[in-house]
């Protein structure tokens, strides 16, 4: 049977490693924000 | 034994400082509010965008998220890293249903609560079956995940590990309810997001990604490969499981109920994007320790290994840190909403439809106290094979994947399709578990489940009043 492949390049390697990080990031610092948001307004609970 | 990775004086500082951070916390949100049942049990069904997401984040990030997903990627690959991380999918997609169920079910509490009134009290038994025997897996492979763990890594024995992460997650729930559930979640998963972080951001100034891709180009070239059929199939696997468990589980339906109705969609479609960086993070992880060629006594231990050789004791510190809030964050989600369950539908609306509000609270409480023991209790012999063998619930999880959505948004659909459509699905997908291979069993599941609800519902069309719902 013939195998499929294709080798992920080092860029869109790059991409998911990078990727992932700046998601994580930018999640941590939305949540923050929103909860700095949120508790100036009284809405957390 | 292995040599544990943070030394026992230092684990047992930070178990101390977290247990009583959590729990202090806890005792002091669980203050706030009204102080009703419906408070204890649903946080005063108000909270926020920010603590809706990230309860929803801490309880879907499990100890498994951050030991299994970077073994995923060690083994696996991209395909490992990313079938982990459609699990996310399961949040996601159950976005729009949560909004609906907002709308439908404005008092309702439970899950059960929806299988009940919407197909009635032979389904609900059904449901209460499948959803058993996940939970209880489901608390089992944390409890023991803890014990395991937590002997791992700093050399606690793997009772006394158990009886730290049960006892701290129990008190905290037992004195504050969901409060103290979503208020510690929300400083759990912002930990364990931000350490995270840190560790893989060192590990890569170390071994920089280009560095990494050429390493494994030269010696492991198949998990760069992004056709694997295999991967594929265990995507759509995961993606399955993920959506069987959050459809159907009252962890996910008892924070619909206590998000304000404005967030509801929101916070899932947020929530389940955040998660899904957190495996491929890990899972990346698991490849630098493959393209350094970092010896490893047990494939599971890849995330500390790498954190520890390649940061030292601060990294295995940090490691402790992000396991022990996912384990806590995990467990007081899965007491306080199966609490809520078993108390709302088995010990009100079952057996005692006369209890006051004061004893509907009190009986919530116990039923805490009670799945903390049984836990305990069920866990204390080890079997490290448990979490191999959770999987096979997936067969029965996904199998109430149409009947929820069928059940929410058409009028028609048929009870008895609704029963035989869980029954059927779980079957099948057990068989295929069995002979076929494990990954087949939630996509087998659900096709089944499908096929019988869209059969059942074309050929007895009922009219259901969705007016029934909101007596929930």
């Amino acid at each position: 049977m013939l195998a499929m492949t294709w080798i992920a390049g080092s860029t869109l390697f790059e991409l998911v490693v990078v990727g992932s990080l700046v998601g994580l990031i930018l999640a941590v610092l939305a949540l923050l924000l929103i909860w700095w948001i949120e508790w100036r307004r009284g809405r957390i609970w | 034994m292995a040599q544990p990775f943070l030394a026992p004086g230092i684990a047992w500082a930070l178990v101390v400082i977290f247990s009583v951070l959590w729990i202090a916390l806890g005792v002091s949100w669980g203050r706030k509010g009204k102080g009703d049942a419906d408070d204890y049990m649903l946080a005063g069904r108000n909270i926020g965008l920010a603590l809706s997401t990230a309860t929803l984040m801490a309880s879907w990030v499990t100890g498994n998220t951050t030991l299994l997903a970077p073994e995923f990627g060690y083994r696996n690959g991209l395909w490992g890293m990313f079938s982990y991380a459609l699990a996310g999918l399961g949040l996601i997609l159950f976005a729009p249903l949560a909004l609906r169920i907002k709308q439908l079910m404005p008092a309702g509490r439970t899950s059960g609560d929806f299988f009940r009134l919407r197909y009635g009290r032979a389904a609900w038994w059904v449901f209460m079956v499948i959803t058993a025997i996940y939970t209880l897996g489901f608390l089992m492979t944390q409890a023991m995940g803890a014990g395991i763990l937590l002997e791992a890594l700093s050399g606690f024995d793997y009772r006394l590990g158990m009886v730290v992460v049960i006892g701290v997650s129990t008190i905290y729930t037992l004195y504050g309810g969901m409060r103290a559930v979503v208020g510690t979640d929300f400083i759990q998963s912002l930990l364990i997001m931000v350490l995270l972080v840190v560790v893989a951001v060192l590990a890569f100034r170390q071994f920089p990604a280009p560095e990494v891709h050429r390493e494994l180009v030269a010696s492991h070239p198949g998990r760069l490969n992004l056709l694997l059929p295999a991967g594929l199939l265990i995507a759509w696997n995961s993606a399955l499981f993920s959506m069987g468990e959050v459809f159907h589980n009252n962890i996910w339906w008892s924070r619909v109920f206590a998000s304000r109705p404005s967030v509801v969609f929101r916070s899932f479609v947020f929530g389940g994007l955040a998660w899904m960086t957190v495996p491929v993070v890990t899972g990346s992880i698991g490849l630098v320790a493959l393209a350094q060629a970092i010896e490893l006594p047990q494939v599971n231990m890849v995330f500390p290994v790498v954190a520890s050789q390649l940061l030292g004791a601060g990294g295995a510190a940090m490691v402790f840190v992000v396991v022990f809030a996912s384990l806590t964050s995990t467990l007081d989600s899965l007491l306080a909403s199966t609490a809520d369950l078993v108390a709302e539908d088995v010990v009100f609306k079952l057996l005692n439809p006369q209890l006051s509000d004061a004893e509907l609270k009190r009986a919530t409480r116990l039923v805490v106290i009670g799945l903390g023991v049984v836990t305990l209790a069920l866990s204390w012999p080890r079997l490290d094979s448990l979490a191999s063998v959770l999987f096979f619930t997936g067969a029965l999880v996904a199998s109430t994947i149409w009947p929820v959505a069928y059940g929410l948004y058409w009028r028609s659909a048929n009870r008895v399709a609704a029963i035989a459509a869980m029954v059927a699905g779980s079957v099948c997908g057990l068989l295929a578990y069995t002979l076929i291979a494990p990954y087949c069993a939630a996509l087998i599941s659900a096709a089944v489940s499908a096929l019988v609800m869209a059969v059942g519902t074309q050929l007895w069309p009922e009219s259901f009043s969705w007016h029934i719902l909101k007596e929930g």
